[in-house]
């Protein structure tokens, strides 16, 4: 290709960019469903919310229900509760003894002590275990952030994202600053720019630790970064359509967005970038390392021989984040993460556009996901099964509950779904797993965890929680912050399951599930309940205790 | 073909093939199980086969010096306790002391180690070593883990693949059509999570061993997935389905466990006498599992992994390694010994892996550092016993060494061709092969030959 004609693509791909920044569409800035022609989005915006509405909505915008949320969702109905939540700013994940920086020469010991001697009133074993392995610190602390900050649609938008962008404690060195920086990130970019998330994650340097983009050097470009920033954190694999449909090609078949040269020529454009301080500082391009040669990337676009590292970057992302597929791909997962496991096609085209239109607002992309129709009113095919970290942090909220976070981080590992613990960047589950024992080829990603193992482990943990007095603190858990688990029983709710067990299961059918139990169920629940004689305190306590649990046990519950 | 990789073997995704009761699928009339033992932290294989030639063991002692028991120092195995191997495919070489009936299975046949096998993309020399795609992460425990769970080498992007085990099996599920109405104990680990069995569009059971796994309150909640089942919400009768499915198996399950007087855990618990261990206690449970395949209602191809630490054996190598592998010797034997004894023999294959071999030479602690290369066992009935891959020429500026470090062997084998020997035995064909390990076709020789059919 001349060097005229190299120019000109660069200048059409400077073109798109600046074309789609100035918001090329005609759609109104971030109102969901502005198109649609049945006039319902409106209506279900006006209306009063009902308490059972309310805590449908709260399952799908934070990590469950409590008596406060569903008060303030009905004082300020869905529009402005979800403004509020998108205006607040990021809170921070817990860093109490999480500030310890190995240095490079992995086995030295002294330093750690150095650290931990810092917090003179914690044992040198807890502190190590505490601030060293990556599994537990930051894991736990994400649960205590769940379950009791304030910028709750923030944090379930940061969880959703770290299931697309993957990184986990597995092939890392057990440093927990690191992956709590990188978490800390992800919550930070949740309402911004999907570029700039990019950009971030692609100098990260526990994401360069990870898939290898530290010290990838010209000389042997290591595609492993290049081939999953095409196939899972943009692009995809295969072609969509706006409305996330694949596109097919002459033959019938699915269209590869990119071939085996292109992830050459990828992982080439993303060399010479150098992590100098593991973790605080992002990579940064080191020596001559960076090949500056000429590639191709996508849709014709071209990165010219010359450049520098950094602006090889920048074109990168760009040509990713706006390639036709991107908007799609990253859009339903959104959907799939929040609300429903299989959209229609028109709700991902509504929610893809606004993507697409505003270059990858996830503040608008978020909002127009909520205040759709199909979240609001949903069709009662749809569904997802609920996720092991939501049905934790939710039977905790739903019911009043003090807790450090520790039993759910245990819980949710037995489940399948330790956080920032995934077995690969393939995250815990495919968007693409199909719902088993089933003709319809509906998506259930959530279904690829059910196993004996995990469902029995599930059972057991429900019933732990549920029927124990008080989990204790684990016993290397800094003592600053551990409380152990225990759930804080409502006297109202006692009392309701002394005197009328119906009325309980009633009640908590609309407080806990948002009224999804059929009739039979809710009869079948206040039988057994009632095989419990009810007055004494310890009997009131046992019915509640049956009740609930019986609850989360229920399909009707589980899909939400 | 990488993308596809991801979702399946030829276009056939693992969930797709969970509905199908296999129509076009070819008919399975026999059941074939593999057995991964891997030996995690880098097994010294160059101590559990060596030198029983007198010459050979002079030159052994010179890069380890032996082991003194009293002054507990060296590594190396006194030459009058090497287990020679004799016979045409053995002649100077012999066994680490400890492997006594692993040597009687090998009079039998139903041995085969396969020498010099390690992670490898494409075949590699010290004169071409740094120019030629290889494994990165070379000396990490991590990263070498992973690429032989998975095959594939990171520099090709495999930190975010299917294991081979689970690709293996999806590949069988496609051919054969194996999960009808759900997948019951297609993959099952008593070895604690691991990558090999690992697919993103499927669980495998990992499950503890010899152990009963139960449900709260099942008097309760039987009722809730009766009515579930009923319900015209696809989601909601699904879940109810898998639930009451795996609630009734583990009805079986438990009820296997329980069963102290089964042939199978009988043959095991005398045939290992008083010896226990994790390792006992792992293939105990596969035993069981396997004899009590039809209750548990698993299919016909299962695969199976149990795992052993502590070979990373950096300091006083000696005792640990020799102990490790009276381990495996006696659990074993016990394990095929109570295969034989339900007429299974020839069908169940177990074998070994680590991520890496360790060096030539002893270091100042009295143990062995990370290196490459190693060596692997194979047993059961349907092995072909012998001798396979070639022995490395350890001179220091040979090819088999690398340039690096004259104490790191390049493997001349490839896990590829290893792991797609053990697929081919479990009914893998060539296209299916190629597919499920693309770096095989680096490889001349696609199956090593010691699997009888």
């Amino acid at each position: 290709m001349d060097s005229w004609n190299r120019c000109k693509a660069v200048l059409l791909l400077l073109a798109c960019v600046l074309l789609t920044a100035c918001g090329g569409s005609g759609g109104t800035e971030g109102r969901a469903n502005a198109d649609s022609d049945d006039g319902t989005i409106a209506g279900l915006l006006a209306a009063p919310i009902t308490e059972a509405q309310a805590v449908r909505f709260l399952w799908k915008s934070s990590f469950g229900p409590t008596t406060e949320s569903i008060a303030r969702l009905r004082q300020l109905g869905y529009a402005r509760f979800v403004d509020e939540q998108l205006a607040m700013p990021a809170g921070v994940y817990s860093d109490y003894m999480l500030g310890y920086i190995a240095p490079t020469n992995v086995a030295a010991v002294e330093p750690r002590e150095a650290y931990c001697a810092q917090f003179p009133t914690e044992t040198m074993t807890a502190c190590t275990y505490w601030a060293y392995w990556t599994n537990s610190g930051p894991s736990t602390n994400f649960f205590k952030s769940a379950l009791t900050d304030s910028d709750q649609l923030r944090l379930r938008v940061a969880w959703a994202l770290s299931q697309i962008l993957v990184v986990s404690n597995s092939l890392l060195p057990k440093e927990a600053y690191g992956m709590r920086l990188y978490q800390q990130m992800l919550r930070d970019q949740a309402f911004g720019n999907y570029k700039t998330l990019l950009e971030r994650v692609s100098k990260s340097p526990l994401m360069g630790a990870y898939l290898n983009l530290d010290s990838s050097h010209k000389d042997a470009p290591n595609q492993n970064y290049a081939r999953e920033l095409l196939q899972l954190f943009s692009v995809g694999a295969f072609a969509r359509n706006p409305d996330g449909t694949f596109k097919l090609g002459a033959n019938g078949n699915r269209v590869e967005n990119y071939t085996q040269e292109q992830v050459r020529d990828f992982s080439r454009a993303l060399t010479g970038w150098r992590a100098n301080q593991r973790w605080v500082r992002d990579m940064e391009p080191f020596g001559d390392a960076h090949d500056s040669g000429s590639k191709v990337l996508l849709n014709g676009a071209s990165i010219p021989a010359g450049t520098s590292a950094s602006q090889a970057m920048s074109l990168v992302l760009t040509n990713v984040t706006q390639h036709p597929s991107t908007a799609p791909n990253i859009s339903r997962q959104l959907i799939q993460f929040l609300v429903t496991s299989h959209p229609s096609p028109a709700y991902v085209a509504r929610v893809s556009r606004v993507f697409s239109s505003t270059g990858g607002d996830l503040r608008l992309v978020t909002r127009a996901i909520l205040l759709d129709t199909e979240a609001l009113n949903p069709p009662e095919q749809n569904g997802k099964l609920i996720e092991p970290v939501l049905f934790l942090t939710g039977l905790l909220r739903s019911v009043g509950f003090v807790s450090d976070g520790y039993a759910l981080d245990q819980a949710a590992s037995a489940m399948g779904q330790r956080p920032f613990a995934a077995p690969s960047v393939f995250n815990y589950y495919s968007p693409e797993f199909e719902l088993p024992l089933s003709s319809r080829k509906l998506k259930a990603p959530q279904f690829a965890l059910l196993g004996f193992q995990s469902t029995s482990a599930k059972s057991q943990w429900l019933n732990t929680l549920i029927y124990s007095d008080a989990i204790p603190a684990h016993s290397l858990m800094p003592k600053a912050l551990a409380t152990g688990t225990r759930l804080l029983w409502p006297d109202a709710w006692l009392d309701l399951a002394g005197s009328n067990p119906m009325g309980l299961v009633a009640m908590l059918d609309t407080r806990l599930t948002g009224g999804t139990l059929s009739a039979n169920v809710k009869q079948y629940i206040a039988t057994r309940v009632q095989t419990i004689s009810g007055s004494s305190s310890s009997q009131k306590i046992e019915r509640l205790r049956l009740a609930v649990f019986l609850i989360f046990s229920s399909p009707q519950f589980l899909v939400r | 073909m990488k993308t596809m990789l991801s979702s399946g073997v030829g276009g056939l995704s693992a969930s797709t093939v969970l509905l199908n009761s296999g129509a076009s699928a070819q008919s399975l009339s026999d059941y074939k199980a593999l057995v991964c033992l891997f030996l995690y932290g880098g097994n010294d294989g160059y101590n559990v086969l060596l030198p029983a030639d007198q010459s050979l063991h002079t030159q052994y002692l010179s890069m380890r010096p032996v082991y003194n028991a009293t002054s507990r120092t060296g590594v190396g195995v006194p030459f009058d306790q090497v287990i020679p191997l004799n016979g045409p495919s053995g002649q100077s070489l012999g066994f680490h002391p400890s492997l006594v009936r692993i040597k009687q299975r090998w009079t039998q046949g139903q041995v085969a180690v396969i020498q010099n096998v390690g992670n490898l993309v494409e075949p590699v020399s010290r004169s071409n070593l740094m120019v030629r795609q290889r494994p990165t992460g070379l000396f990490a425990h991590d990263e070498q883990q992973e690429i032989s769970m998975l095959a594939r080498s990171d520099s090709q992007g495999a930190g975010t693949e299917q294991g081979w085990g689970a690709s293996v099996w999806s590949a069988l599920n496609g051919k054969y059509g194996l999960a009808s109405a759900g997948v019951n104990f297609a993959m099952v680990s008593f070895g604690g999570a691991n990558r090999w069995q690992t697919s993103p569009l499927m669980l495998y059971d990992n499950l503890p061993p010899n152990q009963t796994l139960n449900f709260a309150h099942l008097d309760h909640t039987s009722g809730l997935l009766g009515l579930g089942q009923s319900s015209s919400q696809p989601y909601v009768r699904s879940y109810s389905n898998q639930l009451a499915h795996f609630q009734t198996q583990s009805t079986a399950l438990n009820s296997m466990v329980s069963n102290l007087n089964s042939p199978g855990y009988q043959a095991f618990a005398t045939t290992a006498g008083g010896q226990s261990s994790s390792l006992h206690n792992q293939l105990l449970a596969v035993v069981r599992a396997i004899e009590a395949r039809q209750q548990l209602q698993a299919p016909g191809r299962q695969i199976f992994f149990v795992g052993m630490g502590g070979f990373d054996t950096h300091v006083d190598q000696y005792l640990i390694h020799s102990q490790l592998w009276n381990q495996i010797d006696s659990a074993s034997h016990a394990f095929l010994t109570a295969l034989e004894s339900l007429g299974m023999a020839s069908q169940v294959t177990l074998f070994t892996m680590s991520e890496f071999g360790r060096s030539l030479r002893m270091n100042a602690s009295n143990g062995t550092d990370h290196a490459w290369s190693s060596h692997q066992w194979v047993m059961g009935g349907a092995v072909r016993g012998g001798l396979y891959g070639r022995a490395a020429d350890i001179t220091p500026t040979s090819e088999d060494v690398a340039p690096f470090s004259t104490d790191v062997v390049i493997p001349s084998t490839s896990i590829n061709q290893y792991a797609a020997t053990l697929a081919a035995w479990m009914g893998l064909n060539p296209t299916d092969l190629n597919a499920v390990f693309p770096d095989l076709r680096n490889f001349a020789q696609p199956n090593l030959g010691f699997m009888n059919s």
